[in-house]
């Protein structure tokens, strides 16, 4: 096997689901820099949050897994409550910009207070340091994971050109890769105004999509990588489609082969040279 | 047209090995963009990754392919051309750096090409049989490429169903065609995702990887029908990663079970159709 790793407790591969808690401001994946305080995407971002995020606990909850939230600081001003909740229940917290910001375009100290001002509303909300970073959808540059790096940060997981966990060849920073393929929302998310996606796609079959990440599950195993499974609650959280979710962890902890962990249990482990 | 072991069609598993070129590409145009690593770490994950995985379920089915590869790439990723070259695969013209700037007159493009063919020559030892262009070549540069240019096949995208001999407005080549259908063919026009820039236009949704599937079994059963040759557009940074992988196998599998389909490399295909129309040609 090309890319075999052995993984903690003699698992032979791994699944993280991490959650993008980006509220209103998915907005931002679709169209950078928008007002996402108005209209469906104000909407879509609010039922997320009221509908979705609790559902999504419960399932968690359920199958006694825990994730790892990233969320933009603003989504921490503006739901307290709601990331006190995930806190509490015993997630991990990771940063994702302040604003969802397109920090590929920011010049490097513009990045560093983006993500300085992110983190520092998340800590002081919940009182836990904040150790894991995922860029907010859109680009970052080299720049970015310096300044990931100089903040102490202990990972990052934005990147996709790899499938286990890797260190960043110029920053020496740990980074945890995704997929688009593994990302609930471009599937699912639809709005008129403005159209989202930009080509107002119908939105793909939930039998489909879960089938595409049975295939994902299979080849993980086959190759024993990591599957960093990525959701929003808007997405996954709705009545519809939360039984994807537990479709995905049924068949995950039946098989008993992946090691199921936070981000900041993956860096602990590569931290020890484990992995 | 009946090919080697009585086989109803030939297909070529063709693997365009574009990396990071695409997503450079993309992204020169916006603000900032000649620094973005995002979308170019999706591209890269082919070379890195993406190559080996496929590699590995070639082997398993005794399967050779070819691989179209932008220059640049063979010169950024020299240690992965070697381990494609030494499983004893094909490596064919993609251009230099997956733009579509190929000259615009007979004398630049042929300089283009023939740049990119000495990188081959340098990294692989030898220049490159055939061609799947990422750009526009004017009919003279066609007609130069399949003639005295010495290139034994065309495999371009989007290329129709033209058979036999390649045809530059009507008029026969010596070259063969290998025709590339990617509305079914290309793994990346199904399956590729980014935000920004939207990639692909207008951001439609990642196709159910079951679709995409039978797509190829259909497109296969219909060059059996039809008794004709083709090539697919696989991209290792897609076919590569862990799930497509799984269906890639699968699709692999599907083809050595089947006694309609000959698999085989482009070269080979291009060396048989050619014997076989000259010996039509004679008899």
């Amino acid at each position: 096997m090309s890319n075999r790793r052995i993984w903690p407790e003699g698992k032979t591969c791994a699944l993280m689901i991490s959650v993008n808690l980006d509220a209103e401001f998915y907005g931002r994946i679709f169209y950078p820099g928008i007002d996402v305080n108005e209209g469906d995407i104000l909407r879509l971002g609010r039922s997320g949050m009221e509908y979705g995020l609790p559902r999504l606990l419960k399932t968690l909850d359920h199958y006694q897994v825990k994730a790892t939230f990233f969320i933009p600081g603003e989504v921490a001003v503006g739901y307290p409550e709601a990331v006190k909740e995930i806190a509490w229940r015993g997630h991990e917290i990771g940063c994702h910009g302040d604003c969802h910001e397109l920090l590929g375009c920011l010049e490097k100290e513009a990045q560093r207070e983006a993500l300085c001002k992110g983190r520092d509303k998340l800590e002081a909300l919940t009182g836990k340091p904040v150790t894991g970073f995922r860029m907010p959808e859109g680009e970052i540059n080299e720049e970015t994971l310096e300044v990931v790096k100089e903040l102490g940060f202990s990972y990052s997981s934005s990147l996709s050109d790899d499938d286990i966990p890797y260190f960043h060849e110029k920053t020496g920073l740990l980074e945890l890769p995704i997929h688009w393929e593994l990302f609930d929302l471009p599937y699912f998310t639809f709005a008129f105004d403005p159209p989202i996606p930009p080509g107002q796609a119908r939105s793909a079959s939930m039998d489909q999509v879960l089938k595409n990440w049975e295939y994902e599950w299979q080849g993980t195993k086959r190759w024993g990588t990591l599957m960093n499974l990525q959701l929003d609650p808007q997405t996954i959280g709705e009545q519809g489609r939360i039984f994807m979710l537990e479709r995905l962890l049924e068949q995950i902890q039946a098989d008993e082969s992946a090691w199921i962990a936070t981000g900041e249990e993956i860096a602990q482990q590569m931290g020890q040279g484990d992995l | 047209m009946i090919w080697p072991g009585k086989a109803m069609c030939a297909l070529n598993l063709g693997f365009d090995l574009d990396g990071e070129t695409i997503w450079r590409n993309k992204a020169r145009r916006l603000a900032g963009g000649d620094r973005f690593i995002k979308g170019p770490s999706i591209g890269a994950y082919g070379p890195k990754r993406g190559a080996a995985r496929i590699l590995e379920i070639l082997r398993e089915f005794d399967f050779k392919a070819t691989w179209f590869i932008p220059a640049v790439m063979v010169e950024e990723h020299s240690g992965i051309i070697e381990d494609i070259l030494a499983d004893g695969h094909e490596i064919s013209h993609h251009g230099y750096d997956h733009t579509g700037r190929y000259g615009d007159s007979l004398q630049e493009q042929q300089e283009y090409i023939g740049r990119c063919q000495e990188i081959f020559v340098k990294y692989t030892g030898r220049p490159a049989y055939g061609m799947r262009p990422t750009g526009a070549l004017l009919p003279e540069t066609e007609r130069w490429l399949y003639g005295e240019g010495g290139f034994l096949y065309s495999s371009a995208g989007t290329s129709g169903e033209g058979r036999g001999f390649y045809e530059v407005n009507g008029e026969r080549t010596k070259g063969i065609h290998i025709p590339c259908r990617d509305e079914q063919m290309d793994d990346y026009v199904q399956t590729v995702f980014h935000s920004y820039p939207a990639v692909l236009e207008g951001m439609p949704r990642i196709a159910a990887y079951d679709v995409v599937y039978s797509n190829w079994i259909r497109e296969v059963e219909g060059m059996a029908r039809n008794g004709s040759c083709g090539s697919s557009a696989f991209h290792p940074q897609i076919a590569g990663t862990p799930g497509r992988a799984v269906m890639l196998e699968r699709f692999c599998r599907y083809l050595a079970d089947s006694r309609e389909v000959w698999c085989a490399t482009c070269v080979e295909i291009a060396d048989y159709y050619r014997r076989a129309l000259e010996e039509e040609k004679d008899e």
